[in-house]
């Protein structure tokens, strides 16, 4: 099997198989392509390929946010000094390449985020998600029938959204950021609650009348109350964790608590005294 | 429904519910890790491993572990009792370097069960100092002989003399067999003995005497429980002479009286090295005269897990030639010089940075066996353990350098300090052994109640509430429980209460309800 045929089999295994031909030169450039299944004009993967002093490369998905390095094995010559060398070269001019490439989709999300959100009106209760997770539509905005939440950076900036569909499933835009950015509820006065989706953050509204910014997922929970607290520093700042005690490891808890720790925090973790069936 | 998170607790409790525990927040910190608790009432003693000691002592101790399959610590410790036996007298340690010395005398009592090749182990570990007391007995037989002959030719004179003078009619007459009398028994020279290094099995009234007649030191090596059981005052109706024992540790003056004649020992050293079977220990559990004497706070505990059961029967590993030649060679080098006159021990130092390390165990010590520390049950024994370390780190000092030594360095002292840390909960599994620990009983109540009611958090009052015949006082319930606490059975932590005081209450370690 050729090298070029083993960088392909490589993506393929990650699962991001190109819809059609993918064309590698081993040049160095980062080119971007469909992954087999998304829709159609959408270029969501990305690869670089170099050839010397051995075939590396790297590839991922803005999709996903996944990437991977991926280096020829050549069975009985371990690569030499000087080769390493290159090699390590060429792999942080892929990452260069590719945080390049990745400020280019995250500035196109941007504009695309913007103009969905003006298109947008805004959101009522009468939303069957809302009405299902009974909660009120605080600052959401709706378009058909998805409901629209803008995430922001500690500035103010939008950088992206999340959709979320009457039968409660969640997407983001392509490309956008989501790192360190959250949807806020409220303004804090004396302390902010940090949860990571909108029913709960709705529901902390409801019941404590407190300020909350919602996180999306529990990996975004450290960076945004660190971005948070860069902005409050002395608020008094309760992460209010997800339980999930039937999933191995708890991440829910075990991110909460990473993040409480990591801003001199507090940690909230729902106890239910009733055994949910 | 899977429920997670908060708008899932409001849809099944309330929102007022959702409020109530967002009002609960506490400060994040790590998640406690449970390591594995001492459960009360058992047995649960660390390995002593061989390589605590210098090369060719820790090389010989493996051997004769791995030879006989028998636990580490009984050849470890059985070494320690040879090191002892052969060095004890003849030095000191001085860890300020100034009057302050502990002598280099060491009690190791092992326990292990009968069958399990306890003989195997002291004899291995004995055969040089065996070796060599026949060596020398060979040499000195006919110097023996020759003055053992003129003795007896003496107080034959003597008895002969004394005859003349009860005839005697005339005072000058007797005068003159008086002073042929005194004539004789000052010529008459000293009894020579063959030395003697060690012994089995004995007395206390004959212990005094080997003292006085073989330098000042002795050592009992024995894997039977007599000369403990002596101890104990088990024997001789409780009356056993201890005070041979009290200062053979200390090396404290000693006068001892024998057939009408008194000897002065200076500074007597006295080691034992003793493998017994658990029982006795029970045996002498109900002594309170014996703990009482300080006796019991001397000896360096080992405990290890019997292996009984676990032996491959098929194996057979004698001890290397090589090895237990080194083991030999090393300790005739370390008794060179012996027999000699009895003179002041030459004393060692600790090096500087040995004293710093010392002293930290020293401290640490200290501030556990106070009330309510972690060894408050067994601060007799523990008090005593920073002087035990040094005498360890004299004598694992001089193994390794020989007689040439003038201090204590770091590597002996760290070596020292290691074994020491190890050697605490085999005795506080000894103490347990011995029925002495109250606290302990009231320990496995406690654990009984949690285990039988799955808690896993409970406050003091609930705790007492339960158990209000045994706890009618705080006091002792509190004792139980930071004994419990201490040994990782338990952790206390303050439940805060809106609107009232905060309750003292207790997480039970996961691992205690898993077992």
């Amino acid at each position: 099997m050729s090298a070029h045929d083993q960088f392909r089999q490589a993506i393929a295994a990650a699962g991001l198989p190109p819809h059609g031909e993918l064309n590698l030169t081993g040049d160095g450039k980062l080119q971007r392509y469909r992954i087999e299944g998304d829709k159609s004009g959408s270029r969501n993967g990305w690869a670089v390929l170099y050839s010397h002093p051995v075939m590396a490369g790297a590839f991922g998905s803005w999709k996903t946010g996944e990437s991977h390095t991926w280096c020829e094995q050549r069975a009985g010559k371990a690569p030499t000094a000087a080769e390493r060398a290159e090699l390590q070269r060429q792999m942080r001019a892929a990452q260069a390449a590719r945080a390049t490439e990745q400020a280019n989709v995250q500035a196109s999300a941007r504009e695309r985020a913007a103009k969905l959100w003006a298109a947008a009106h805004p959101a009522t209760d009468a939303h069957p998600y809302l009405k299902r997770k009974q909660i009120g539509a605080y600052g959401i905005r709706q378009l058909r029938d998805m409901l629209v939440i803008a995430a922001r950076d500690v500035h103010g900036e939008l950088h992206t959204l999340q959709f979320i569909s009457p039968d409660g499933s969640k997407r983001f835009l392509t490309g956008g950021r989501i790192t360190g950015c959250y949807f806020a509820i409220g303004r804090p006065v004396d302390s902010l609650l940090v949860c990571e989706g909108l029913a709960t953050a709705s529901t902390l509204r409801q019941a404590t009348g407190r300020a909350v910014a919602v996180a999306f997922n529990c990996g975004n929970l450290t960076a945004v109350a660190q971005a948070l607290r860069g902005k409050f520093p002395q608020l008094r700042l309760i992460i209010c964790a997800d339980n999930d005690l039937q999933t191995p490891g708890n991440p829910g808890v075990t991110h909460a608590r990473a993040a409480a720790r990591a801003v001199g925090g507090f940690l909230a973790v729902p106890k239910f005294t009733v055994v949910p069936s | 429904m899977n429920a997670t998170d908060f708008n899932d607790l409001a849809a099944l409790a309330s929102i007022e519910e959702v409020q109530r525990q967002v009002d609960q927040a506490v400060p994040a910190v790590d998640p406690p890790v449970w390591p594995d608790p001492i459960l009360p009432g058992t047995l649960r003693t660390p390995d002593i491993p061989p390589n605590i000691l210098p090369s060719w002592l820790g090389d010989m101790a493996r051997a004769v572990s791995e030879s006989t399959q028998t636990p580490p610590a009984l050849a470890v410790m059985s070494a320690l009792a040879v090191l002892a036996t052969v060095l004890q007298r003849r030095f000191e340690v001085a860890p300020f370097g100034d009057s302050y010395t502990e002598p280099l005398a060491l009690w190791t009592l092992s326990a292990s069960p009968s069958g399990t090749r306890k003989s195997a182990v002291l004899n291995a570990m004995l055969g040089p100092l065996v070796y060599w007391e026949k060596l020398l007995r060979d040499r000195m037989r006919s110097d023996i002989a020759k003055v053992n002959a003129t003795r007896a030719v003496a107080k034959k004179r003597i008895e002969r003399l004394l005859a003349d003078a009860a005839k005697a009619k005339e005072p000058s007459e007797r005068e003159a067999i008086r002073a042929d009398v005194e004539r004789e028994e000052t010529e008459m020279p000293e009894e020579i003995r063959p030395p003697r290094l060690f012994t089995g099995d004995t007395t206390a009234e004959r212990l005094q005497a080997m003292l006085v007649e073989h330098g000042e030191r002795m050592a009992v090596h024995s894997d039977e429980a007599g000369i403990f059981l002596i101890m104990a005052g088990i024997y001789n109706g409780g009356a056993a002479n201890i005070d041979v024992f009290l200062q053979g540790h200390a090396g404290s003056p000693m006068r001892v009286d024998r057939a009408g004649r008194s000897a002065h020992v200076d500074k007597p050293a006295l080691s034992f090295g003793l493998l017994i079977q658990p029982d006795v220990m029970s045996e002498v559990a109900g002594s309170s005269r014996f703990r009482g004497s300080g006796l019991l706070a001397r000896f360096l505990y080992a405990m290890p897990a019997s292996n009984v059961g676990k032996r491959d029967v098929r194996r057979h590993a004698p001890i290397p030639d090589d090895v237990a030649e080194e083991y030999k060679r090393y300790l005739f080098s370390l008794l060179e010089g012996v027999p000699g006159p009895v003179e002041a021990p030459k004393v060692l130092t600790l090096s500087e940075a040995a004293r710093e390390v010392w002293l930290d165990l020293a401290e640490e010590i200290e501030r556990e066996q106070g009330e309510g520390g972690r060894y408050e049950s067994i601060s007799d024994w523990t008090s005593k353990l920073p002087g035990a370390v040094a005498r360890i780190a004299a004598l694992l000092q001089l193994a390794h350098t020989g007689l040439e030594a003038v201090d204590v360095g770091h590597a002996a002292m760290d070596r020292a300090l290691c074994l020491g840390r190890l050697l605490i909960p085999h005795a506080q599994a000894a103490f347990g052994m011995l029925g002495t620990d109250a606290v302990d009983s009231d320990a496995v109540a406690i654990l009984k109640w949690v285990r039988a009611n799955e808690l896993s958090e409970f406050t003091r009052r609930e705790c007492q509430k339960a158990q209000e015949g045994r706890f009618r006082s705080v006091e002792r319930l509190q004792k139980a429980l930071a004994r419990l606490d201490h040994q990782d059975v338990v952790r206390e932590f303050k439940r805060h209460n809106k609107g009232a005081p905060p309750t003292t209450a207790y997480k039970v370690n996961p691992k205690v309800l898993s077992t």
